[in-house]
């Protein structure tokens, strides 16, 4: 396999490339895979997760029966609609509301959850995806840890709607990365939209959450 | 049309039954990641009949390596893109899809679904899609892999659309995969949102230099629905890189490429179905952010001889300057906050770039009212 | 009144357990069960930031419909302007599972007046099938030809002398105007236009609203309407209740409407949507919920006008302000009677924080086809203060002086003149402000060398050798309390009693905790006068016990904190009776401080304890009532505040902003924002120091906000998608650190007023007040845009600004 090079390699503006490996604090885990052959010679992964077709309905607002773990407690919801999405199924019928409901395209990540350990959008995740998967939302936490103890304090003035979402990423950011930069807090939370507090806030807490989980060690 | 059993939802976990499935039920809604048809969802102007999840069929999910190409499979994530590994081959894809949306959504968004974004071919009116990450496979010269029930096709990512943007896909066909040639030297991706950090592009651009193959190629994307390949410049250039030393040996060469780049935009590209722009963001903006975008990338993957040292020397004095005032800042007991360094002389002198016809601009602002020494 | 018999009804209300306090916020529950929180410390409080933490704070859309409940959805009208010929709504009723569908004259609407108009809405179980629903209702529209630009109204106006378009006009003259003949030797005249597009809405999520009827027999076998719960957000319930109760044809006292937390820093749910629900659950009887959409966000938010200002400033050579000539237009939209306050506002304040001898200032406000002008978040004075600065920075190019010479030079002071011939009362610590200000550091320069310190961050555009910084100063004043103000009035009612763990204070207010803290206002304030840690704030079920008017932006604060200090002293002085007599003191004379009742010379003194232990034996109960009123102008008394007649009180700010700019690009990234406030007395800290932060970040959202908008006029054309979301508003990625100096407070104690009237001044403002958030946002908003002219040497007249706008 013959080398290619980043610009970054050339580029003075990462001659700290330490800066640079921080690209994404909350990329992907293992799922990304590197095999030796063609895709038509792949064998079928055994390990694939995955469930049943979803049994069939009929109608204009054809609607599905899914099974799913939240926060650990298996719950079944029937009829969702296939275009519902995982927010509307968590926040709506199953009353699960600490996920917010903010701007319906990506845009804000105030609906944040995991989905099998990972962060997704709630809003723009059919909810027909979190079949077979488990769900954390941020009623999984509740405010008994240092990442929620950290926001209240440093961010509790402003309205609020922002921080379960932001929590989760914090989370996950802490997870990766113990010790992270004001950048990288700043890429990490870049996906959420504080209308009421300056970044400051944000980067306060999260080192102090940080502190506060590296003592407990 | 519906076939007389429709289905809700299927996932499959293999592609056979997926493209067996489409066949029977071409309406079905192919939904990868769910990033761009939960919006309309959510927005009500989407009711699928049903949809096809794709997201659990290994097959469409992966990256595989041969002595020639990189193959990556369809429903991998824009957050898979980015992984170290991948990132090291393919550095300008790994650009591209961190500079969408945030880093929750890039879990779930897919590069077929990036791809298959907006217009369907015969669909109805859609927003103009981002397709942020087609500029970068443009350039790197990718092919599409389709498949149907009972037949395959490839064909070079651009030849997926439409001239107004739709996706050309037959029914019942499905993207499965991305074919990208291996390459050596220097590649990159550079975007000029309607904000700093990841949001929606004004422009594009992805710029490959090969020196195995001799070969440049650039894309420049974001002011259409389709990105365009400024294959005229890239050959132009070709002619003026000394191959043997990696270099370009004409300074005026970064300035004329850019000028050819920026050029390849002067076709109306932003011009919609009736002929009128359909942006407010003027065309003679895009034309210099396609220049300056173009020059940047050239310089950086061949800079100008000299260039490296004389940055990496600023580099270093910008570094000494911050260690010197976190020192004295130190010694007076004050917290944090770094104070302004002193002006230091400028503009540095930098070989080459004067003759790019551009000034160098360093300002170094005064304590107090921002006064400053230039 | 020595020991009343007990507390009044509505006072009384079992207090809840610490866990579901924290829960609900404290209006969130309709009576009789309170809520109430009773922060362990002073400070914002700690219950509610927790539950916000975790996501169990319960916003509108968090409110549980109960059974039964059905979903609503708007349809906008694509046209700005157009006739309804017909409506059919009956395919849409004949979708199973639609309840409910409303269009045309069932909605009071006749004729599109601007796009987005909600012209049907229908309810359905689940909120596609209600989308669907207004998909399906057929309605013929006679598009009329819009009149969209109020440049284009207001020239034909004038040209044509038909002024029907044109729906409020000001004129203010100071001297001889502004002259604007030809300037003298060594004069120089700067002259510009500026545009302002229509402010970006701060608000964190889509308006939500709950509509829950509730019916009761009628005695026939028929049902009958008993109440409907309106759970909205809303700062101001009284005034919201007169606009739903008139748009529905309900009488006040049927709606019940529970204030819900705020998102973000809007001013309040779409009117439309509140109309939308309660109409829909009061035609089906269940409960109802109306949530904005993508789609109703850009068209039927209530928008903010947008406002052209043609601006002329005069110096002499040594840049002393000569004259100042401004005429400006605000485009009202469709319903202009919201921007006459905008208007007003801004031709009193735009000249700046400076004097001059000779104004004249004209402006105009158009009625068009646009949505209505909303309350610009912040009110005018960021266009004020943007307009002003600009000018100011371009005066001082033309006669060769610094900016900063310039504004100490011209800078107003107290007994100066305002265009509008009140002359400014108080302190005004703008020098103050400024020299703290400039003590400061500057930011390190240059970036770097991680690629997310450069302008366009992770777009990769950034190079260290085309980024030119800039720096820039800006003031801002604010008027509180303008002259045209009519009567504003605030209650509350202070109980100081005992139970079980000591004394105890209740407050009922009208003031909503929007989710900000208020109510630790009031309990800070009660606490200060009566020296009790515990205090319960509460609002009473029915609003109609506590009666309070409207209260313009930035002031319900202000009177209710006023109201509430009047009823607490009141109640201090029914409580220490018998300890006055011992004293041989009017009870008027005592205080309470540092744990101590003290007389008002601190000769003699007694612990609190003692004293309360004492005269609260046997859960005696003092009760006083307060109220606070303020008028524009009128006659002074005690509880009504009038500003001396002719006099103007403001608030003031200074500000630097520095800003990165790429030189070729014009990307631009705001590095660091330093704040420095006169906030009159500081209650509480956090809270002063978060509505800076808020005004901050929606200046730093106005001026940067790239709205989707531009990007894709084809998919906003086909009905208001493609635009995704309200904007495009910068990310953390790209928003400044703010430095905020320690406030100055300028009207701390009485000893300051009594020394300012001896010189000749007016006292400042009743409790200090000094809302801080509007005079950030002008601030802000002026500094950044006077960084990004620095950085760039540019003369950027367009805000918000755009990379491809910025240079002229």
């Amino acid at each position: 396999m013959s080398e290619a090079h980043d610009f970054d390699q050339y580029d003075f503006l990462s001659a700290d490339s330490s800066n640079e490996l921080e690209i994404d604090p909350l990329a992907g885990s293992g799922t990304y895979t590197v095999v030796s052959s063609l895709p038509s010679q792949v064998q079928h992964a055994a390990e694939a997760v995955a469930g049943p077709p979803i049994p069939p309905a009929s109608g204009p607002f054809a609607t599905v029966s899914i099974r799913c773990t939240v926060n650990g407690e298996p719950v079944e919801v029937p009829e969702v609609w296939v275009a519902d999405s995982l927010l509307f199924v968590l926040r709506d019928r199953l009353g699960r509301t600490a996920a917010k409901d903010g701007c319906g395209e990506g845009e804000c990540g105030a609906c944040l959850v995991l989905l099998d350990g990972e962060p997704v959008l709630g809003c723009l995740t059919p909810a027909l995806v979190a079949e077979g998967s488990s769900v954390t939302t941020p009623e999984a936490y509740g405010d008994g840890d240092e990442v929620s103890g950290a926001l209240a304090a440093h961010c509790g003035a402003g309205c609020g709607y922002c921080l379960p979402g932001i929590g989760l990423t914090t989370r996950a950011l802490l997870a990766r990365q113990p010790e992270p930069s004001e950048a990288a807090i700043r890429e990490s939370l870049s996906g959420h939209l504080c209308r009421c507090l300056p970044p400051g806030h944000f980067i306060d807490a999260v080192n102090e959450a940080a502190q506060a989980v590296k003592r407990r060690g | 049309m519906p076939v007389s059993t429709p289905v809700a939802a299927l996932r499959p976990t293999e592609l056979e039954p997926a493209v067996e499935a489409l066949a029977a039920q071409p309406d079905l809604c192919v939904l990868a990641g769910g990033t761009e048809l939960m919006v309309l969802a959510n927005a009500g102007r989407l009711r699928p009949g049903g949809f096809l999840l794709i997201d659990r069929i290994p097959e469409l999910r992966g990256v595989w390596f041969t002595e020639q190409e990189v193959i990556i499979g369809a429903a991998t994530t824009c957050a898979d893109l980015t992984h170290p590994d991948l990132r090291a081959v393919l550095p300008a894809l790994a650009q591209a899809a961190r500079a969408i949306g945030s880093a929750a959504l890039r879990t779930r968004a897919t590069l077929g679904g990036n791809l298959a974004s907006g217009k369907r071919l015969g669909g109805g009116p859609a927003p103009l899609p981002g397709r942020d990450m087609l500029t970068t496979l443009i350039a790197l010269g990718a092919v599409a892999v389709c498949r149907t029930r009972h037949d395959w096709r490839q064909v070079p990512v651009a030849g997926l659309y439409a001239r107004d943007g739709g996706v050309q896909l037959q029914p019942g066909e499905l993207i499965t995969a991305f074919r990208l040639p291996l390459g050596t030297g220097q590649q990159g991706f550079m975007k000029i949102g309607t904000r700093g950090g990841p949001g929606r592009p004004v422009l594009t651009l992805a710029l490959v230099v090969d020196p195995s193959t001799r070969q440049v190629a650039c894309a420049i994307g974001g002011h259409g629905p389709v990105p365009a390949r400024v294959d005229h410049a890239g050959q132009w250039l070709q002619a003026h890189v000394d191959w043997e030393a990696g270099a370009i040996p004409d300074p005026g060469t970064y300035q004329t490429f850019a000028r050819l780049v920026a050029e390849g935009l002067l076709a109306p590209l932003t011009a919609g179905p009736a002929g009128a722009s359909t942006s407010r963001i003027p065309d003679e903006y895009r034309r210099q952010a396609a220049e300056v975008c173009a020059r940047r990338a050239l310089v950086r993957a061949l800079p100008p001889s000299g260039w490296l040292e004389q940055v990496k020397q600023y580099q270093i004095k910008a570094e000494l300057m911050r260690a010197r005032s976190a020192v004295e800042r130190a010694e007076r007991g004050l917290p944090q906050a770094p104070p302004v360094p002193g002006p230091i002389t400028g503009p540095i002198n930098v070989p080459g770039l004067g003759a790019l016809g551009a000034r160098t601009d360093i300002t170094i602002p005064a304590q107090g009212n921002g006064g400053r020494a230039q | 009144m020595d020991k009343p018999s007990a507390l009044p009804g509505f006072l009384i209300g079992e207090q809840l357990p610490a866990e579901v306090a924290a829960a609900a916020p404290v209006d969130v529950v309709a009576a009789p069960a309170y809520a109430a929180v009773d922060p362990p410390a002073d400070g914002i409080g700690k219950a509610v930031p927790a539950a916000k933490a975790a996501g169990r704070y319960p916003y509108a859309a968090d409110r549980p419909g109960g059974p039964g409940m059905l979903y609503a959805a708007l349809a906008r009208s694509p046209y700005p302007h157009a006739a309804l010929l017909n409506i059919d709504v009956k395919p849409a009723l004949d979708i199973p599972g639609v309840h409910a569908v409303l269009a045309g004259q069932e909605l009071g609407v006749t004729a599109v007046e601007y796009r987005g108009q909600c012209v049907a809405v229908a309810a359905a179980d689940h909120p596609a099938l209600a989308r669907a629903a207004l998909d399906a209702v057929e309605i013929t529209y006679a598009p009329g030809e819009p009149l969209l630009d109020a440049r284009q109204v207001f020239a034909a106006a004038r040209r044509t002398g038909n002024d029907s378009r044109v729906a409020a006009y000001r004129r203010y003259t100071l001297g001889e105007g502004g002259d604007l003949a030809e300037p003298d030797e060594g004069e120089s005249t700067v002259m510009y236009g500026y545009e302002f597009g229509r402010g970006a809405d701060p608000a964190a999520a889509p308006g939500a609203v709950l509509a829950v009827p509730h019916f009761a027999q009628d005695g026939h076998g028929g049902l009958r309407l008993v109440a409907l719960d309106l759970h909205t957000a809303c700062a101001d319930p009284m005034r919201d209740l007169r606009a739903v109760s008139a748009a529905l044809g309900l009488p006040i006292e049927a709606i019940h409407l529970v204030p819900a937390p705020f998102t973000g820093t809007r001013s309040g749910d779409d009117p439309d949507l509140r109309v939308a629900a309660a109409l829909l659950a009061l035609r089906t009887g269940r409960p109802v919920r109306a949530e904005g959409g993508p789609a109703d966000r850009l068209a039927g938010d209530a928008g903010t006008p947008a406002i052209r200002v043609h601006a002329t400033h005069r110096v002499d050579a040594e840049g002393t302000l000569l004259a100042v000539r401004v005429e400006l237009v605000v485009d009202g939209g469709a319903d202009p009677a919201g921007a006459e306050p905008l208007l007003d506002e801004l031709c009193r304040s735009v000249v700046g924080p400076y004097r001059c001898e000779n104004v004249d200032i004209q402006g105009w406000v158009v009625r068009t086809h646009n949505p209505p002008a909303g309350p610009w978040p912040g009110g005018a004075a960021m266009v004020a203060a943007v307009v002003a600065e600009a000018q100011i920075d371009a005066a001082a190019a033309a006669c060769g002086r610094g900016p900063l010479d310039l504004r100490v030079r011209n800078l107003i002071r107290s007994g100066d003149h305002l265009p509008d011939g009140r002359r400014l009362a108080g302190a005004v610590p703008l020098p103050e402000l400024l020299t703290a200000l400039l003590d400061t550091q500057m930011p390190p320069f240059p970036p770097g060398p991680d690629i997310r310190t450069f302008p366009g961050t992770v777009g990769r555009t950034g190079e260290l050798t085309r980024v030119r910084r800039g720096a820039g100063i800006a003031l801002a004043m604010v008027d509180l309390v303008p002259p045209e103000l009519g009567e504003e009035f605030a209650s509350a009612q202070v109980a100081l009693t005992s139970d079980v763990n000591g004394p105890i204070v209740h407050v009922a207010t009208s003031m909503v905790d929007t989710g900000n803290g208020q109510h630790a206002l009031l309990r800070k304030m009660a606490r200060e006068i009566l020296g009790v840690r515990r205090v319960i704030v509460r609002r009473p079920a029915n609003p109609a016990d506590l009666p309070a008017t409207a209260i313009g932006p930035g002031r319900t604060t202000w009177l209710h904190c006023m109201a509430v200090q009047r009823a607490a002293r009141a109640a201090r002085s029914q409580a220490l009776a018998k300890i006055a007599a011992q004293f041989a003191v009017s009870p008027q004379l005592l205080e309470v401080r540092d744990g101590m009742v003290v007389t008002y010379d601190g000769t003699l003194s007694k612990p609190v304890e003692e004293v309360y232990a004492q005269v609260l034996r046997g859960a005696a109960v003092y009760v006083a009532n307060g109220e606070f009123r303020v008028h524009g102008s009128g006659a002074p008394s005690p509880g009504v505040f009038v500003p001396e007649p002719g006099t103007a009180h403001v608030a003031v700010a200074a500000y630097r902003a520095v800003v990165d700019a790429d030189t070729e690009l014009h990307t631009l990234r705001p590095v660091r924002v330093t704040a420095a406030h006169d906030a009159g007395r500081v209650l509480l800290p956090e809270r002063a120091q978060a509505a800076v932060g808020s005004g901050v970040l929606t200046a730093v959202d106005f001026v940067f906000n790239a709205q989707a908008e531009e990007i894709d006029l084809a998919g906003a054309e086909l009905g208001g998608f493609g635009a995704l979301g309200p904007g495009q508003f910068p990310t953390m990625l790209e928003q400044p650190e703010l430095e905020l100096l320690p406030f100055a407070e300028s009207s701390i104690g009485e000893l300051d007023s009594t020394m300012l009237r001896r010189r000749g001044f007016a006292a400042p403002l009743p409790l200090g007040y000094i809302p801080v958030r509007r005079a950030a946002y002008a601030a802000c908003a002026a500094a950044l845009a006077c960084a990004t002219r620095d950085a760039l040497e540019a003369h950027p007249t367009r805000m918000p600004l755009r990379p491809w706008g910025v240079s002229n």
